[in-house]
């Protein structure tokens, strides 16, 4: 199984990517410039998104009823939401990334990055 | 909050980044052109205002989504419609495309050889006599060189028609909101093939006589260098 759909559900792969534009839509309602913000926040810049791998992955999400476009009073900027779909999706998400780091946790094989960096310098 | 910039001005930088979003598949363009200029307009005054001004990096980035963008599109197009529609719908590409690109492959096949000819004996300017030579004992000479007749003059003819009459009848029914570079866009192909025969056909009938024009026009004008030349 390839890196990126470690934890693909049967409707749409989410991708790390998609993954943190859930996350950020999951909060409140967002325009493509605070997606793109956001997620590069949350994922503390190891996910940097352009206008072309932002709006390919939300044409991904518009089709597979992720997300929606929403009416604003903004004359040009398109605002996007979570739908109840994409929410239990994520949900499902965040539960399975849970499940796998408290079975990790079980076996003691959960440790920090420094922990390891300590480890290797041995 | 972020800060973003409003304005629609249609500067250089945006528009050259509006045409390079002609990477993309027409449908996507339609649904996201608009969103995804806002969101480079943003970043740019974004790159600007913590920089002074755009850094190699920024353009970097802006191109290798550009590049990694548009061939998502398309390779979802082709799962989507399958290649045949794909060709058609996409890019563009009909069979009288392809039959004309065809039949302009045996000329273009001689200009290349003819070039690599020339540079080859280190002298553009002059025919290289040895690959004259070898030519005139193939089978384009023979039969009173039907065969290279066909290639010279009939096939980039016969391209030039069967790509110019669709174009003719697609200028006539397009929409009249459709945009000058949306019609040379969309018939790319066939307007390169149109071109690309009637150059074929003017070093056919004028390898003689353009350069020969060229090297008069200055000493005894226009009209002079055109009759001489027509019957030098």
């Amino acid at each position: 199984m390839s890196k990126k759909k470690a934890f693909s559900h049967e409707v749409i792969p989410l991708t790390p990517p998609i993954f943190y534009i859930l996350l950020a839509l999951a909060t409140k309602d967002r325009h493509g410039y605070d997606i793109m913000k956001q997620v590069e926040h949350d994922s503390q810049f190891r996910i940097i998104l352009g206008p072309g791998t932002l709006y390919g992955a939300i044409k991904r999400m518009l089709e597979n009823g992720l997300i929606i476009e929403i009416e604003t009073t903004h004359a040009r900027r398109r605002y996007y939401r979570l739908t109840d779909k994409g929410k239990t999706i994520f949900s499902h998400e965040l539960e399975r990334y849970n499940e796998a780091v408290e079975l990790a946790k079980k076996h003691n094989i959960f440790i920090l990055p420094k922990q390891v960096s300590l480890a290797f310098s041995l | 909050m972020s800060k973003f910039s409003d304005t629609s001005a249609l500067t250089t930088r945006r528009f050259f980044y509006k045409v390079t979003l002609f990477l993309y598949p027409l449908s996507y363009r339609q649904q996201f052109e608009e969103q995804m200029l806002l969101l480079f307009d943003d970043m740019y005054s974004e790159e600007k205002e913590t920089y002074g001004k755009a850094r190699a990096v920024f353009w970097v980035r802006i191109i290798s989504d550009l590049i990694e963008g548009a061939y998502t599109q398309h390779r979802n197009c082709i799962r989507e419609k399958g290649i045949r529609k794909y060709m058609h719908d996409t890019l563009h590409i009909s069979g009288l495309n392809i039959i004309g690109g065809l039949l302009l492959v045996p000329f273009t096949s001689l200009l290349i050889s003819d070039a690599i000819s020339r540079i080859v004996q280190l002298d553009i300017f002059r025919q290289n006599k040895s690959f004259y030579a070898f030519l005139s004992h193939t089978i384009l000479y023979s039969k009173n060189m039907q065969l290279l007749w066909l290639i010279l003059v009939f096939f980039p003819i016969l391209a030039i028609v069967i790509n110019l009459f669709p174009f003719l009848l697609y200028l006539i029914q397009k929409k009249k909101s459709e945009r000058f570079y949306e019609v040379i866009l969309t018939n790319l192909l066939a307007i390169g093939i149109i071109f690309a025969g009637g150059l074929f056909l003017l070093i056919t009938f004028g390898h003689d006589i353009i350069p020969c024009f060229f090297n008069h026009v200055l000493s005894i004008g226009i009209v002079r260098s055109v009759v001489f030349c027509k019957n030098a």
